[in-house]
């Protein structure tokens, strides 16, 4: 797993901020493993739950890293489903089979396919909805 | 005497491959023959042809079109496994069979089969064993 895998999703999620993005429809809280104490929701949570790396055989460095990212949205209880699940579907169209351009030259390539979109659940004090993506980075140098 | 991992393993053939390989294997077989007869205590065999068959396994390769080993190699060509440097097999061969394979979460894979091509008189002649 690299910085630069974490750094390039960052990058796809904060590149556009106009109405109706995920950035915009979380209020620019996008945040990696947990977001700080006291954060109003809405929110962004996103995490690397799973990870492998395949090397190949060649004269130059060669391999790729397969990894689950998981998406965790954070919606007040008092807000609309719907409002939460058009933010699931933002992210949907941003990351959905995309490709990203990589934050560094060391990486050849970074696509993106969803694996599960999630639904919405209560969770106490909040809207919930988990969502995976798989990536895919083929780095060679 | 120390063990070999395969971090270093390698695989190469006259032109290119076609695809980006990450393991190979390689299989000797030797023909033989059943001539047991009366008065025999146990069986008995004569022992036949060598042949050297092998795989290799990986993915497919942006640049470099998964076909070119298979309709490029149209007569033997000298293979080199290498399972680490100074501990190679090279042989002329054949590539006989490739598959490609496509999924949409991710993985695109190539392999290939190969078998050894040589009119060598000799297992010596045909196949050179460097294990240094």
């Amino acid at each position: 797993m690299s910085q630069v895998i974490l750094t390039t999703i960052y990058n796809k999620l904060v590149a556009v901020t106009t109405a109706g993005t995920v950035y915009d429809l979380v209020g620019g809280k996008i945040y990696q493993l947990e977001g700080p104490q006291g954060t109003v929701m809405p929110l962004l949570v996103y995490a690397i739950s799973n990870e492998d790396t395949t090397t190949f055989m060649s004269s130059a460095t060669q391999s790729m890293h397969t990894l689950d990212c998981a998406f965790t949205f954070y919606f007040k209880p008092d807000s609309s489903v719907v409002t939460a699940m058009a933010a699931e579907a933002a992210l949907f169209l941003l990351l959905h089979k995309a490709s990203m351009t990589p934050s560094d030259v060391s990486y050849s390539t970074i696509e993106s396919i969803c694996t599960s979109r999630g639904v919405p659940t209560i969770n106490v004090d909040s809207i919930v909805i988990d969502t995976t993506y798989r990536i895919f980075a083929t780095k060679q140098s | 005497m120390a063990g070999i991992s395969g971090v270093n393993g390698n695989i190469a053939i006259s032109g290119a491959i076609g695809g980006i390989i990450k393991s190979w294997t390689a299989n000797f077989t030797r023909a033989s023959t059943d001539i047991t007869g009366f008065g025999n205590a146990t069986r008995n065999r004569a022992i036949g042809i060598i042949d050297l068959t092998g795989s290799m396994t990986g993915s497919l390769d942006a640049s470099t079109s998964p076909t070119v080993a298979f309709t490029g190699n149209t007569a033997a060509a000298a293979i080199t496994l290498t399972a680490e440097g100074g501990n190679t097999l090279v042989f002329n061969a054949i590539i006989d069979a490739i598959t490609v394979g496509v999924a949409v979460d991710g993985e695109a894979t190539f392999s290939a089969n190969f078998g050894i091509a040589s009119t060598a008189t000799a297992f010596t002649s045909a196949v050179t064993v460097t294990w240094t």
